[in-house]
């Protein structure tokens, strides 16, 4: 019956019930997940430890190991198994020209094995298996190369040039990240390499690693008692395995020694006549090419006479030539002048020929005979007139004639043509008037007949002469014909000559010709020769620079052999005792550093869950005597029914006892869960070498479950006692109610007549309720505090490479040389850069030990003069440091704090060949990323006797030029090895920490549970508490908000108060966080941002709303009519 | 001139679930201003069911409730809200001062939300227990209480006063000086005050008595002559 009540009672308050098992489950989630953290972070190192094999002992000797000294150490007493391996560190270059220092191992098959990451282990044995942490699955299939850069002696040990990547591995041996320093390159390896035994060239083993058959669990007393126990023995077999070792080795030197001594007396006399030979062949070269020259010269001189030769026969072929032209010029104006004149003279003859013949054609108008024959008939005619005249004259002269006398002569005048008409009678008188005209017609026709005669006359006299011109002109053709003959005759004997003489010219020429051809085969000829002669020269200088290089080489060589062979003699003599070096984990870096850092899990598991634990238990505490009060009245009525205390007391228990049982197995479960995976994904920046195995303590449960119960049940207990101490009579009266009482603040009446009404009642409250005051300001601050922490961390951690970058290291890149800097190699990389560079300085850096009193702590060793102001800044809480004098050295505040060491202390630097320093502390600086120690170049110079080399020159860029431009530009010239860029440096940083979020968001979350839980509870405790009051007022005529108001003004003024509580015990929180979390190379700054101070106010503030907001539902409910029920 | 508070067949059903419970059914009655009415009924009759309607403190199921005119039955939530802060002053059996604050204080607390308040302390006085204004109600007597308690009612000047079993929680006497100053003020200030009470006795008090019987109205009729507080016995 009573247990059907339990269950309808957290049926019924089902929102209280699951409160409780929240904050349980919250309290016991945290301190089993922190307290169980720590142990599955050994526990999964442990199990990988031991299924990888990491040595119990590893031993080391100055001599080395061979495979009968492993045999003897796997025979010893007490040793499980015994492998030798080889590794050496070693040079090379990647794609981009970076040289990288890299480790490299032989594989074992039983001892410090490898889990395989990507790809395959390597088959044959030039493949390699490389680290996973540094190298990401692109790199399979790639190759590392042994670089040029390596000493002779590093290069012999390994049996190729180059190794093929065939995947990625963990080493159990390298559990975190650190990869241990190196006397090669920047003084720390990058890397490490597996590849098989054979891939080395060795006879021999650097170490042997030995795992015990007893052992135990790590970092165990019984595992350190286990070790201890057998150190003596494995020491003194190690001891004596070296001792025969160099024996034999000494031996086996001896042996070499004598082979080298006849070796190189064999040596010197094959060079001797080696040499000799050589000589010989020389001078006999020689010889002949001296013959070869004189011939030459002999040809030369002839050469030089058929040329003069030739030129005189140019020059009288010139001549020639000159002559001929004369000649030919003569021939050609005489001709032209013959001609003109023979064709002049034609053209006269021509002129005359044609006068002739106009001659001819004008006479040949007049026919000369018939004008003679006509002029004869005009004669006759005359003689008739004339005869006619003197017949009529003498006719008529003899006076009057007769008519007959008269017809016969006009007849006859008639017939003279003189009577035109006709015969007729003619008289005297016309007779003598024809008479009077005949004689004037003889007269006119005896002088026509003169000039006519005399015209004849005249052509026949022309016609003669031009018979004559005639026969001239013909003559003149004839003597023309002939000149121009004779002239014929005269050119073509000219032409004769000239052609004559043009043929001897070309003749001449043609001879000239083939002279010069000849010449100039004989010199081409004489070129070869010349060139033949050069060649043979130049081959007989490089025979002998060959055969003397040669000798030389061969006589260094010699010598070499002696200087070697005295070296080994001396080596021998030397030889001292081998040194042997027995270590056990504690020397494995890895190995020491998980373990302090899984304690950080453990300090900070101290602090918080038991915080948790307690706000837990007083909520439940709280909750418990808040509901025995409420059902005070039953527990009357149940007791007056005649129930015994304890079967009344056991429904009470079976509320609280469930929650806590529930709470409890949900929050270990959980706890156990998440923290550690949460945890370890942080680790994994630096570990992560296997998943985290899940443990859980049932031990721890079974305490945590007794102790909640022990809590609730002793809270529901004590309540219960209370109540039941009274009589059923006064316990189904109502209980009194608490009195209201003035608090110490009306005491001032200034502040509290000026607070408003409502205020007062407010604040009236808060203090009336004591207990709800204490878990609010508890349970609020401490949601503040682990705000402030969280964010606080994620303050102090994530800047902490900006503060390195921006505030301590201010140069923006980093140079590593090859050789040493020079004085001129500043200015070679000034020219490089470009005009980049603002400011360079060189400085020596490189890994050293510093040995504290309990530590050896591996640290960035820093030589210069002490001018780093432009790339350094060394200060301490704001104040600037010196850079260290002579015997000074200056640490970092990080270093100083984990060593123990103080300003003023003397402290040893070792390096890894065993020198040292000897340094008095000057000064303490910040720094956040490494460790670093400044040191005086002159504190080496006098110790050592000599600087460092500076192969490490900080860069400082001018305004405004690209980091990366720049870096590239320097990375091209000559001797730079490798340039790291502090940007790029700090983002890696920075990525690293950003993982440390996960931390953060746990704790904020957890913050919220905390807050909202206990707001949730105390809030629901007060509104059921004040239930009537609560109705009361709101039958009063308050409003929802003037009520909701009314009820959680106190929640926030609390919230207000537990928020200040929380600041400052959130700032010790952070404090002391920080310190318990150190991370090896890393140190923080404690400084919580004012933001992150802002934030987590008001986070705290919102979960106090969002309770606020929740709870309003519930008030809202609340009816009215509780007003009007009785007290219960 | 209508009356002062008007029920007009109100009906009030619960629901219980599948279970329908009816606490009222057809009420129908009316109180002038100024009157002095007593309730009466035995226990379960529906006389707080009733009161609750009256106090803006539950809302109906049928009819129609007026007070001064207005009807209040048609109120929403936050109308009511206002209705018990400006017109109703609450007297509760067990007083449900708020035992933080001090008896001036609890005055003060109603006094603080409404338009026109009378002065807290002078109301104090009116009850008698000026004297008494700094203490915390646990150090007052159950009369002293109830009459801070009235004193709260009265500092927010209602219109109408309700009392729920004022004397319920009290010895006789007390509970007399309590009635009397119900009476009292009634008379005074013209106060309408509401009492709901179980005792018949109390009903000679009254100007208006109100019977009330399975969730109904038994009886209404006028007292007259209203008897002085001091002369009642029970």
């Amino acid at each position: 019956m009573l247990r059907r009540s339990a269950f309808r009672e957290i049926r019924s308050s089902l929102g209280r019930y699951i409160a409780i098992i929240a904050i349980i489950a919250l309290g016991v989630g945290f301190f089993a997940g922190l307290r169980v953290t720590k142990t599955d972070m050994v526990k999964t190192t442990d199990t990988y430890v031991r299924e990888h094999g990491l040595f119990d002992y590893r031993l080391l000797s100055t001599v080395g190991y061979d495979a009968d000294d492993v045999a003897a150490l796997a025979a010893l007493d007490g040793v499980h198994a015994a492998e030798g391996s080889f590794s050496v560190d070693f040079l090379t270059q990647t794609a981009n020209g970076n040289d990288l220092v890299l480790r490299a191992h032989s594989i074992t098959d039983v001892t410090n094995t490898l889990s395989l990451a990507a790809g395959r282990l390597p088959e044959k044995d030039n493949e390699c298996v490389v680290d996973a942490r540094y190298y990401s699955a692109d790199a399979i299939g790639s190759t590392i190369g042994v670089s040029e850069l390596n000493d002779e002696d590093t290069r012999d040990l390994f049996r190729y040039d180059e190794y093929e990547v065939v995947g990625l591995v963990n080493a159990v041996y390298y559990l975190n990240y650190e990869r241990g320093s190196t006397a090669l390159g920047t003084g720390s390896v990058f890397a490490f390499v597996y590849m098989p035994y054979g891939g080395f060239d060795v006879d021999y083993f650097t170490d042997i690693s030995l795992l015990l058959s007893e052992s135990g669990y790590i970092y165990s007393r019984a595992y350190e008692d286990a070790v201890d126990a057998m150190e003596e023995s494995v020491t003194d077999a190690a001891e004596l395995r070296a001792e025969i070792r160099f024996h034999k080795l000494t031996e086996d030197a001896e042996k070499e020694i004598a082979d080298a001594e006849s070796e190189l007396a064999d040596g010197w006399e094959e060079y001797e006549s080696e040499r000799a030979k050589a000589e010989q062949e020389l001078a006999d070269a020689k010889q002949e090419l001296e013959d070869g020259e004189a011939e030459i010269a002999e040809n030369e001189q002839k050469l030089a006479d058929a040329k003069a030769e030739l030129a005189d026969a140019e020059a009288e072929l010139a001549d020639g030539w000159a002559s001929y032209e004369e000649g030919l010029a003569e021939y050609q104006s005489q001709r032209a002048d013959a001609e003109k004149e023979l064709s002049d003279a034609e053209e006269q003859l021509l002129e005359l020929r044609r006068q002739v013949n106009d001659g001819f054609v004008q006479l040949q108008g007049t026919d000369l005979d018939a004008a003679e024959a006509e002029l004869n008939a005009a004669k006759a005619e005359l003689a008739n007139a004339q005869s006619l005249y003197r017949t009529i004259s003498g006719a008529v002269s003899s006076g009057d004639l007769s008519e007959a006398e008269l017809a016969a002569l006009g007849a006859l005048l008639a017939e003279a043509g003189y009577l035109p008409g006709g015969i007729q009678n003619i008289t005297m008188q016309e007779l003598s008037q024809i008479l009077q005209q005949m004689s004037m017609d003889l007269k006119r026709a005896q002088s026509e007949l003169d000039a006519a005669e005399k015209q004849l006359n005249e052509a026949k006299a022309q016609e003669a002469e031009l018979y004559r011109a005639q026969a001239e002109v013909d003559r003149g053709f004839v003597q023309l014909q002939e000149a121009r003959r004779e002239a014929e005759q005269r050119f073509a004997d000219a032409e004769d000559e000239l052609a004559a003489a043009y043929a001897e010219l070309m003749d001449g020429e043609a001879e000239i010709a083939d002279a010069a051809r000849e010449l100039a085969d004989g010199e081409a000829e004489l070129a070869d020769a010349r060139q033949e002669l050069a060649d043979g020269w130049r081959e007989y200088e490089d025979a002998k620079a060959e055969a003397d290089e040669k000798l030389s080489d061969a006589y260094q060589e010699l010598r070499d052999g002696e200087a070697e062979l005295a070296d080994a003699r001396r080596e021998l003599a030397d030889l001292e005792e081998p040194d042997v070096y027995v270590l056990d984990r504690s020397t494995n870096v890895g190995y020491v550093c998980f373990e302090s850092d899984s304690d950080i899990i453990e300090a900070v598991s101290r602090v918080f869950p038991a915080f948790f634990f307690f706000v837990a238990a007083l909520v439940c505490i709280t909750t418990m005597t808040r509901m025995v009060d409420e059902q005070r009245t039953q527990i009357g009525v149940l007791k007056a029914l005649g129930y015994t205390n304890i079967a009344i007391m056991s429904k009470f228990m079976i509320y609280s006892g469930s929650a806590s049982l529930i709470g409890c197995i949900l929050g270990f479960i959980g706890g156990s869960i998440i923290f550690p995976k949460v945890l370890w994904s942080v680790y994994d920046i630096m570990y992560g070498f296997a998943d985290i195995i899940l443990v859980f303590d049932n031990g721890l449960a079974v305490v945590m479950i007794a102790a909640f119960l022990f809590c609730a049940l002793g809270a529901t207990w004590f309540a219960c006692r209370n109540e039941l101490a009274d009589v059923p009579a006064e316990l189904m009266r109502p209980k009194s109610p608490k009195s209201g009482k003035r608090v110490l603040l009306e005491r001032i009446p200034l502040l509290w007549n000026r607070m408003k009404f409502l205020h007062k009642v407010s604040i009236r409250n808060i203090f009336r309720y004591k207990k709800r005051l204490v878990m609010m300001i508890l349970g609020i601050s401490g949601c503040t505090a682990l705000l402030i922490t969280g964010f606080g961390i994620r303050d102090s951690i994530k800047n902490v490479a900006d503060y390195q970058f921006n505030e301590i290291s201010l140069y923006d890149y980093t140079v590593t040389l090859s050789e040493g800097a020079e004085e001129e190699t500043a200015e070679r990389l000034r020219e490089a850069g470009e005009g980049t560079i603002a400011d360079l300085l060189f400085v020596h850096e490189s890994s050293i030990d510093l040995v504290g009193p309990e530590e050896t702590k591996s640290v960035n060793l820093v030589v210069s003069d002490g001018n780093l102001d432009a790339f350094l800044d060394l200060h301490y809480n704001g104040q600037q440091i010196a850079y260290p004098g002579p015997g000074e050295v200056a640490i970092c505040d990080a270093l100083a704090e984990r060593l123990g060491i103080a300003v003023g202390d003397m402290v040893t630097l070792r390096t890894s060949d065993m020198k040292s320093l000897e340094v008095r502390v000057s000064a303490i600086f910040q720094n956040y990323v490494f460790y670093y120690v400044y040191v005086n170049a002159e504190t080496c110079e006098a110790q050592w006797g000599y600087v460092p080399e500076y192969k490490t020159g900080y860069v400082t860029l001018a305004d405004g030029e690209d980091v990366h431009s720049s870096a590239a530009k320097v990375m091209d010239a000559d001797g730079v090895t490798a340039v790291s860029i502090a940007e790029d440096l700090r983002d890696r940083v920075a990525n690293m920490m950003s993982s440390l979020d996960y931390i953060v968001l746990l704790i904020v979350c957890c913050a919220a549970m905390l807050a909202l839980i206990v707001l949730y509870n105390l809030t629901n405790i007060n509104i059921t508490e004040r239930i009537r009051e609560i109705a009361t007022i709101k039958v009063l005529g308050f409003t929802a908000n003037e009520t909701a108001s009314y009820v959680f003004r106190e929640n926030i003024l609390l919230t207000a108060m537990g928020a200040l509580v929380g600041i400052v015990l959130g700032k010790l929180l952070h404090m002391y966080v920080m310190n318990q979390i150190r991370i090896d190379m890393i140190s923080f700054d404690i400084r919580i941002a004012p933001l992150s101070m802002l934030l987590s106010l008001g986070l705290t503030f919102v979960f106090t709303l969002g309770v606020n907001l929740l709870m309003r539902i519930k008030l809202d409910k609340v009816n009215m009519a509780e007003s009007l029920k009785s007290i219960e | 001139m209508s009356a002062f508070v008007e029920f007009h067949e109100v009906g009030k059903t619960y629901r219980m679930g599948e279970v329908k419970i009816e606490a009222l059914h057809d009420v129908s009655f009316e109180i002038e201003q100024g009157e002095i009415c007593v309730i009466v009924g035995p226990s379960g009759a529906g006389k707080t069911t009733l009161l609750n309607i009256l106090g803006g403190m539950d809302t109906l199921t049928t009819g129609h409730v007026l007070l001064d005119g207005k009807e209040i039955s048609r109120y929403d939530k936050r109308q009511l809200t206002s209705y018990r802060r400006h017109e109703i002053g609450f007297v509760f059996q067990f007083y449900n001062l708020v035992q933080n604050l001090t008896a001036l204080e609890n005055v003060e607390l109603a006094s603080q939300i409404c338009r026109d308040p009378l002065d807290a302390m002078e109301v104090l006085k009116r009850v008698g227990l000026e004297h008494r204004a700094a203490n915390f109600p646990a150090q007052l007597s159950g009369g002293e209480q109830q009459r801070v308690a009235i004193a709260r009612a009265l500092a927010k000047n209602p219109k109408l006063l309700l009392c729920d079993e004022p004397t319920g929680a009290l010895d006789y006497v007390t509970g007399k000086a309590i009635l009397k100053l119900l009476q009292d003020t009634s008379r005074q200030t013209g106060m309408t005050v509401v009492i709901i009470t179980h005792n018949q006795a109390i009903t000679a008090m009254a100007d208006r008595i109100i019977s009330v019987k399975n969730g109904t109205v038994a009886d209404m009729r006028k007292n007259e002559h209203a008897t002085p507080v001091e002369l009642i016995e029970w």
